[in-house]
């Protein structure tokens, strides 16, 4: 990227100007380029974008960011989509009227998107309106990674944006699902062009002309150093076009095994968006999909053949629109609050909305517990078959009878499509609650403020929160006996913008439910003895779930994403029928705890061990499935004592359990096959391997087949 | 996870693309691409067995590259071969395997999860089987982990 001093708009025609450091001559591509004095090198700032740089707390998109505005970055990447026959660097694919249409799918079932990377000198002018191609013989051979994103909401925008729709601003919590890719590829330099094709997991209906999407692309600069990274990739600055996140920059957060980039080769995981992009800020990411911005371009994609009927929101359903999947329903208990409409839809293969095929597809809705539906053909309100022969598919109203939880089920053909929790209960009805926070009709805009002012309004011995969908930019303590609940994983979420714990809970009688933690030092922090249930921690910089507090309990929580692990228990405290998923650490770290219960757990793809007990005392790890995480399945290290049966650990690229410098656990009936280091590895450690027998020596009665290493090492 | 090296702080692109690097299979799990089942479960209704899995099986690269990725059921003689693509083939006795053109096969994929529909070759034959996935990457076929299935 090419930062130049720019103090009107963001006209990209005038950045060549006043540039106000030279680079050193690490690639032509940042020939004039100024210099990061702290590593000697050029900035990396997005194009058209100003300068950031982390403020004290060291992260990117946090709250101390330092913005610099009249540092703005320049041309150096362009991508387009499609076919290109033009010389040099081409039109966006809608000014060239060739907008390629994809279809979802790998090969054999969707049709890949073509692409073209374009390293450009970012001399901008009206003859070159992308900057001039640039041939760059140093980037022969260098990667270039190709990323698309889906614009689901049909607002014409990736990501979070200000701009509102008609009277309405725009729902800010749908658009963080755009920051997803839902294409990814790479493919390598020569000449300054790069060429490739990638494919689409996502798309939209025929009928409403298809999902609009943006690709991106980013590439690295420099040579190679075996002493970084193992030499597998260059240790220059990279070079991007506009993306609709600041990216992540510590590679602690997300890396596991990097290695060579290469055409058919498989890649890691996806990138991840540093913190939630805060549109009307000093940063406006969000990327528009008319082909307005120059380094971008646009395609569409089709849903493929209908395999499955799905429940979704009903709205947003329509042209170029995804419609929202829910994740769980909270209704009330009267009055309008009880009632919700649903829409069943066909879905293709990877679950995107699609038209009915052929032939119609016949889905049968069925709930449990207080909830019945409508339309009622058959006299039975909690099963209704539906007749989908229309990509619009047809709406059904649920209404609560009274208080409860239950479930709702969509098969098809006798196959379980999908299946969601709900749960209707009397705060969500008009007057229910004590106090309501966002929405039409909320009494307060920030919960940490409903949480020290909310009084007991309707004398019911309870305080009651009610929280609407929506992101609240703030940190959470609650400290008083307070019921703070939420409108669903993901649809309400706090953003604590790196500002401390997104969420704290102090008192022995607070109650927290249904709300996603975010962006926080940590999501959430349980310092008494509290139960937790159906929370979210999600892209916190730290641990996901804190458990500091003797007796505290997690219970049906999901951490994912999370900068540290998954969840921390620190105290005789439960984590229980819960899912870690994708954290940079541990799933569940117990540390310096005495009586711990990791219980029914699922830890996938964390970067570090599945389970960790380390330097604690009499742990029961039970019921857990632990499956494709970077370290060990289960690592037990300086522990006395404790329980560890009926787990599974599978597929993680260590091995299937380790335990070292402990004694006395009962390790018990655990499968630990087909993982890339031992099934089983005890080190400087004794401890029973059934329980019946007390055999001493391992595997006893675990099964330690299938691992990479072998079965078991004893040293 | 390793130290961050200091430069590393400075160089947040080449870290964001660093998270689509390659993995290379003497450094990885068992398989490479990973393959691995954590968990299935199985729910009947109208005489219909769906399963579903909790597994790792590299989602990014399937969908991207889009090789062979199969769920293989075994009950005795009987192998039920449920591509990801759709298709279903049950061979019986070690013979040539045969397609079931009506079978559901595999009806929906998720970033850790495979729902399918057991095929009747399957569920007629007892009420449990050994599950895996197969895949065929690089012209090496690649087993995960075998798990038992009971409805």
């Amino acid at each position: 990227m090419r930062p130049c001093v720019h103090r009107a708009t963001a006209l990209l025609a005038l950045l060549v100007l006043a540039c106000p450091m030279v680079a050193r001559a690490a690639s032509v591509v940042f020939d004039g380029d100024p210099i990061d004095p702290g590593t000697g090198e050029p900035y990396q700032i997005l194009p058209g974008q100003p300068l950031v740089t982390p403020g004290p707390d060291g992260y990117f998109a946090t709250a101390d960011d330092i913005v610099d505005p009249g540092t703005l970055g320049d041309i150096d990447l362009v991508l387009r989509l499609g076919a290109v026959t033009q010389a040099g660097i081409p039109d966006p694919a809608k000014k060239r009227n060739a907008v390629f249409t994809g279809v979802a799918g790998p090969l054999g079932i969707g049709t890949p998107i073509p692409f073209t990377a374009y390293l450009s000198d970012g001399a901008v002018s009206a003859a070159a309106p992308y900057g001039n191609l640039l041939t760059a013989p140093d980037m022969d051979g260098h990667a270039v990674i190709v990323l698309l994103f889906a614009d689901r909401d049909g607002d014409g925008l990736i990501g979070p944006s200000n701009v509102k729709k008609g009277k309405r601003p725009e729902n800010q919590v749908r658009a963080l699902a755009e920051l997803e890719p839902v294409g990814r590829e790479v493919a390598l330099f020569s000449g300054g062009i790069a060429t490739g094709s990638v494919v689409v997991t996502s798309g939209a209906p025929l009928k409403n002309k298809g999902l609009t999407l943006v690709g991106t692309a980013l590439a690295f600069t420099g040579p190679s150093d075996p002493d970084f990274l193992d030499g597998h990739v260059p240790t220059g600055p990279g070079i991007t076009t506009a993306q609709p996140f600041l990216p992540e920059p510590d590679p602690t957060r997300f890396m596991t095994d990097p290695g060579p980039l290469e055409i058919g080769g498989t890649l890691n995981p996806e990138p991840r968006a540093a913190g939630l992009p805060v549109p009307g800020g000093a940063l406006d990411l969000a990327l528009p999909a008319n082909g307005s911005s120059p380094t971008i371009d646009t395609a569409l994609a089709l849903a493929g053949a209908p395999t499955c009927a799905r429940a979704v929101d009903r709205k947003p359903i329509g042209k170029h629109k995804v419609p929202a999947v829910p994740r769980a329903l909270v209704l009330g208990t009267e009055g309008s609050a009880r009632k919700a409409k649903l829409q069943i839809v066909p879905v293709d293969r990877f679950g995107n909305h699609t038209g009915p095929g052929a032939q119609a597809l016949t889905a049968r809705v069925s709930v449990d517990g207080p909830l019945t539906l409508k339309p009622d053909r058959d006299g039975d309100p909690q099963r209704e078959t539906i007749e989908l022969n229309r990509a619009k598919g047809k709406s059904v109203k649920l209404t609560a009878t009274g208080a409860g939880t239950g479930t709702l089920r969509v098969t098809v053909g006798g196959a379980r499509c999908q299946q969601f929790a709900y749960a209707s209960r009397p705060e969500r009805n008009k007057r229910g609650a004590d106090a309501i926070v966002g929405g039409k009709r909320g009494d307060f805009e920030s919960i940490a403020v409903a949480v020290g002012a909310a009084v007991d309004t309707d004398l019911d011995g309870r305080i009651t929160i009610e929280v609407a969908e929506g992101i609240f930019r703030e940190t959470v303590l609650v400290n008083r006996a307070i019921e703070l609940r939420g409108s669903g994983l993901g649809r309400t979420v706090i953003d604590a913008q790196g500002l401390g714990p997104a969420l704290t809970v102090q008192d022995d009688d607070a109650l927290v439910d249904a709300l996603t933690a975010s962006g926080g030092t940590s999501g959430i922090s349980v310092q008494n003895p509290v139960t937790l249930r159906d929370v979210e921690a999600w892209a916190n910089l730290g641990t996901g779930i804190e458990l500091t507090a003797t007796g505290a309990t997690a219970e049906r929580c999901i951490a994912r994403a999370n900068g540290g692990d998954g969840f921390r228990i620190t105290a005789t405290a439960t984590v229980t029928d819960s899912l870690s998923s994708g954290n940079s650490l541990a799933g569940i770290l117990v540390s310096l705890a005495t009586d711990a219960v990791v219980t029914d757990n699922r830890l996938l793809l964390n970067g570090d061990d599945g389970i960790v007990a380390a330097d604690a005392n009499d742990p029961i790890i039970t019921g857990n499935r632990s499956g494709g995480n970077f370290g060990r399945g289960v690592g037990i290290s300086d522990t006395v004592g404790g329980l560890l049966a009926n787990n599974r650990a599978a597929g993680n690229h260590g091995d299937g359990l380790r335990v070292k410098d402990s004694t006395g656990m009962l390790v018990d009936g655990n499968d630990l096959s087909g993982n890339g280091g031992w099934g089983m590895h005890i080190r400087d450690a004794t401890a029973d391997f059934d329980a019946a027998a007390g055999v001493q020596s391992p595997p006893g009665t675990n099964d330690v087949s299938d691992n990479r290493l072998g079965p078991v090492l004893v040293e | 996870m390793s130290t961050v090296p200091t430069r590393l702080l400075a160089t947040f692109l080449v870290l964001t693309a660093l998270m689509l690097t390659t993995v290379v299979g003497a450094r990885a799990g068992s398989t490479e691409p990973d393959l691995a089942l954590t968990d299935a479960t199985t729910s009947l209704e109208d005489g219909v067995v769906t399963l579903e899995t909790l597994a790792n099986f590299d989602y990014g690269n399937y969908t991207r590259l889009g090789y062979p990725l199969e769920l293989v059921l075994t009950q005795g003689g009987t192998v039920a071969r449920l591509d990801l693509a759709g298709t279903v083939t049950v061979t019986v006795g070690g013979g040539a395997p045969v397609p079931q053109p009506g079978a559901s096969g595999v009806i929906a994929i998720e970033r850790a999860s495979i729902i399918a529909v057991i095929p009747v070759a399957i569920t007629a034959g007892g009420t449990s089987a050994t599950l895996h996935l197969e895949a065929t990457f690089d012209e090496t076929t690649l087993n995960s982990n075998a798990i038992e299935v009971t409805w």
